[in-house]
């Protein structure tokens, strides 16, 4: 019961921050900090999802899964955003 | 609940292919293509069609985003230009409104007087024996000769393409210790991913195509990180495994008839192996294609008129 | 399960509010920002939806945002230099 609990706080902050994310891309002043907006997105909102998930589905495959799916996502976004990041500078 | 979600990702789609075919900015165009196709994806899943799902976020979001992005790079024109008889092409919007909802309202009069629900004709389960997966079962055996054409077609579309520019080069990048970090991580993943998604394809969500996709992708990163892609890059390589598609796919449909069968008539015992062989060729193939069409275009790549 | 459909609603009209920034732009990474966003959202609404083939799917959409997020940097971009800004 209290993982089913847990499970779901986890999926209702990862969502919060999947809107904090969205939100910021609207309203912050400039492309950079846009950028960092972006950011909380992909690494705690994603996160916490895929942990909430993990922790319902109750299954080791699946957790493994869900992890592996939110460090590529991790990898691609931490790159892309290096990459986007330094086109702006220019 | 799941109504709601469905009238909301359906009016979002709506609103997108309105704005993207309206805005005058061919580089907005692509980026809401690539979210249309997201969006489509998610739809297909929403309809249970997982595979058609893969191979379009794999398709419609990636490697044509990559696509658009690298032609539009390469045209240098981002302007839409208006047709002679302006935006609308001449028809006037009250018309063109009517229309939309006269056709919609058909649509879903058509779709509530349906009685049962439509689905795979009930031959091909029982075609598809050791292929549990109903849509390989379709694609690779009950209408297999369609899906040998389509390979050809591919082929013979990058043959027109190297018609018209000759054989594509890739350009010179600059290096990117950054990039090259992604590519160390990711291509071996997608290589696993594509060889993952060619296996289970028999029985589960996969297949050719879905995998030739992503193996298309790991392709397009390796080019934009300025790495080397042995597949294509090849001058005599290239052509041969483009081509290896439908030739295996051919050579294995003819081998059956000599067998006793009729052409692409599998052996029951056999059929597992022998349409995993073919599907290996024509992802293979399909991924050749695809890296070879995003070099063909691109900048310093103009084709000859 | 009528609590995570809601979850993926609230995620899907997410991608709707994200849309703003792909209209007022105003530069090309800007828009670009939104795909990736929404690749991730679409990421997440996928395992919420929890279909069949689903992870799979979450799979190859994170990888392939990736791929035409790339190809935005290295093409596009450096195609069009600095002239980042565009007027619509």
């Amino acid at each position: 019961m209290t993982i089913e609990i847990l499970a779901w706080l986890s999926l209702l902050a990862g969502t919060g921050f999947f809107a904090a994310g969205t939100v910021g891309l609207l309203r912050f002043p400039d492309t950079l900090t846009r950028l960092h907006a972006l950011t909380k997105a992909d690494n705690a909102g994603l996160g916490l999802v895929a942990l909430g998930l993990a922790l319902r589905s109750g299954s080791w495959t699946t957790a493994a899964f869900l992890l592996l799916v939110w460090l590529l996502v991790l990898l691609a976004s931490g790159t892309l955003s290096a990459l986007m990041a330094a086109a702006v500078e220019d | 609940m799941a109504l709601v979600l469905d009238t909301v990702l359906a009016l979002l789609l709506v609103a997108l292919a309105w704005r993207l075919l309206q805005v005058a900015d061919l580089f907005q165009a692509g980026v809401l293509f690539i979210v249309f196709g997201l969006l489509v994806a998610v739809v297909w899943l929403r309809l249970a069609a997982p595979d058609v799902a893969l191979a379009e976020a794999a398709l419609g979001a990636g490697v044509t985003g990559a696509l658009f992005l690298n032609t539009l790079a390469g045209t240098g024109e981002h302007p839409r230009e208006a047709g002679p008889d302006g935006a609308g092409g001449g028809w006037p919007a009250w018309l063109v409104a009517t229309l939309a909802l006269v056709l919609t309202a058909a649509l879903v009069a058509l779709v509530a007087a349906q009685t049962g629900a439509p689905g795979l004709p009930s031959p091909a389960p029982a075609a598809g024996g050791k292929l549990t997966n109903p849509v390989t079962a379709v694609l690779l055996d009950f209408r297999s000769y369609d899906t040998l054409l389509e390979t050809a077609v591919l082929w013979i579309a990058l043959l027109g393409v190297a018609a018209l520019g000759g054989a594509p080069v890739a350009p010179p990048e600059p290096p990117s210790p950054v990039l090259v970090g992604l590519v160390r991580v990711a291509v071996p993943v997608m290589i696993l991913v594509a060889g993952w998604l060619l296996w289970q394809g028999a029985t589960d969500t996969g297949g050719a195509f879905q995998s030739a996709a992503v193996l298309a992708a790991a392709g397009i990163l390796l080019r934009l990180a300025g790495l080397p892609v042995p597949p294509v890059d090849g001058a005599r390589l290239r052509p041969r495994l483009a081509a290896a598609g439908t030739a295996v796919f051919l050579g294995v449909g003819v081998a059956v008839m000599a067998a006793g069968g009729n052409l692409l008539a599998y052996p029951e015992a056999a059929k597992g192996a022998l349409v995993l062989t073919i599907e290996t060729a024509v992802a293979v193939a399909i991924a050749v294609i695809l890296v070879a069409l995003f070099d063909a275009v691109g900048p310093g790549r103009r084709p000859s008129r | 399960m009528t609590g995570l459909t809601a979850l993926a609603l609230v995620l899907a009209g997410l991608t709707a509010v994200g849309l703003v920034r792909l209209e007022r732009g105003p530069t090309a990474v800007d828009r670009m920002m939104v795909a990736q966003l929404l690749g991730t959202t679409g990421v997440a609404l996928v395992l919420v939806l929890g279909a069949a083939g689903g992870f799979a799917m979450a799979l190859v959409v994170a990888l392939l945002a990736a791929v035409s997020g790339v190809a935005f940097v290295r093409r596009y971009m450096a195609a069009t230099d600095a002239e980042g800004t565009d007027d619509d």
